[in-house]
């Protein structure tokens, strides 16, 4: 019986503390907050700033070391698909035709692409008085898988766009050695 | 004694005690430190690179009628003495760019270089074109010209035509490498 009686002014005791802690300011609170808003803040900035801008894009270029290039504005990865030549632009624009076409029906909506690309360019060049050579230059990034008739209708119409610069993206190894420079691997 | 124990730990637990919030605030931005390095290093980029060729163009005169009266001028000409290099799945061939065209028929004007075991010999390829080019220019008088007109068949392997690009153009022998292009 004594111990029932010390048991319920113990709870009784608790339950009067508990409503005194529970009219006090929680100092705790933003924590929980913070913490998760840190966490999106993180992983937001790291999708926008950090993540390779290559994402999603199929191709997979060919590993040789060749010197960096920051200024191009034109960049595009172009893969084949079910027969299709696919050539996805870094603004996410999606192309595609016929592999063993011989015609240029299926090229106009890429040149005319192209054609406003180097416009925009060409106007944004001339609003800030700045130009670079290597501004209106078109970067292919070509999969090892493709074969040069897959990327001749690419320069072809590159020419019809008025554009005579372009290059071809390779991957730089992380190590250079010297059996990187042999074609063993590239040719088998 | 042993509940006595848990009941002042209790007690000590449930106290009006504060919370350490520099260690808590320490805690959060090691935390943050630790998930961004995680995140930098699984998601690291690639170091990439670009091997340049470039497209002629016709040379047209514009008239400019502002002060400085800019006038494009051109670098280099094709004429028909430019280098030409045809790459099939065979063998190199290399001459001047009319020995390829207007004399196409003459056997004496070019060249060629056997693939090994299906390998292109490109170390060769480039000595080999080293010396006509410099016996041409002494013999024949003819400037040396840093472009180079490359005719790949449609069968080479996109590696295979890059990683020869990139190697005559590292060479000292020519700077600027057109491409042929077309539908066909």
């Amino acid at each position: 019986m004594t111990s029932q009686l010390g048991s319920h002014n113990h709870w009784s005791s608790r339950y009067v503390a508990l409503s005194q802690r529970l009219k006090q300011p929680l100092w705790w609170f933003p924590y929980p907050c913070l913490l998760v808003f840190g966490l999106q803040l993180i992983l937001t900035a790291h999708i926008l700033f950090s993540t390779n801008p290559r994402l999603g894009h199929p191709a997979e270029p060919v590993r040789y070391p060749s010197s960096p290039s920051r200024d191009s504005s034109v960049w595009m990865s172009v893969t084949t698909r079910e027969k299709n030549t696919v050539v996805t632009t870094n603004d996410r624009k999606v192309f595609k035709w016929s592999a063993s076409s011989r015609s240029m029906d299926g090229l106009k909506d890429f040149i005319f692409y192209l054609r406003r690309r180097m416009v925009e360019e060409i106007q944004t060049a001339a609003l800030v008085q700045r130009a670079l050579r290597s501004q209106t230059r078109v970067v292919i990034a070509a999969d090892q898988t493709l074969k040069y008739s897959h990327i001749k209708p690419i320069i072809h119409a590159l020419a019809q766009a008025g554009i005579s610069n372009y290059a071809f993206e390779t991957l730089n190894p992380v190590v250079a050695r010297s059996e990187d420079h042999q074609l063993d691997g590239a040719a088998q | 004694m042993t509940l006595l124990s848990k009941t002042s730990r209790m007690k000590r637990r449930s106290s009006d005690e504060q919370w350490l919030f520099r260690a808590l605030g320490i805690s959060f931005f090691a935390l943050f430190v630790i998930i961004t390095a995680s995140l930098r290093v699984v998601t690291l980029s690639a170091r990439y690179g670009i091997i340049p060729l470039e497209i002629p163009v016709v040379q047209s005169y514009v008239p400019d009628p502002r002060f400085h009266k800019f006038d494009a001028f051109n670098r280099d000409n094709i004429t028909n003495n430019t280098a030409a290099l045809i790459l099939t799945s065979e063998a190199f061939y290399f001459g001047d760019l009319s020995s390829f065209s207007v004399d196409f028929t003459s056997s004496q004007n070019k060249y060629s270089l056997p693939h090994k075991d299906g390998l292109p010999q490109i170390q060769k390829l480039v000595k080999e074109m080293s010396l006509w080019v410099s016996r041409r220019s002494k013999n024949s008088n003819i400037p040396l010209s840093p472009v180079l007109v490359m005719i790949p068949s449609g069968d080479i392997p996109m590696p295979i035509l890059i990683e020869v690009v990139a190697v005559l153009r590292s060479s000292s022998l020519f700077g600027r490498v057109i491409l042929s292009s077309g539908m066909s």
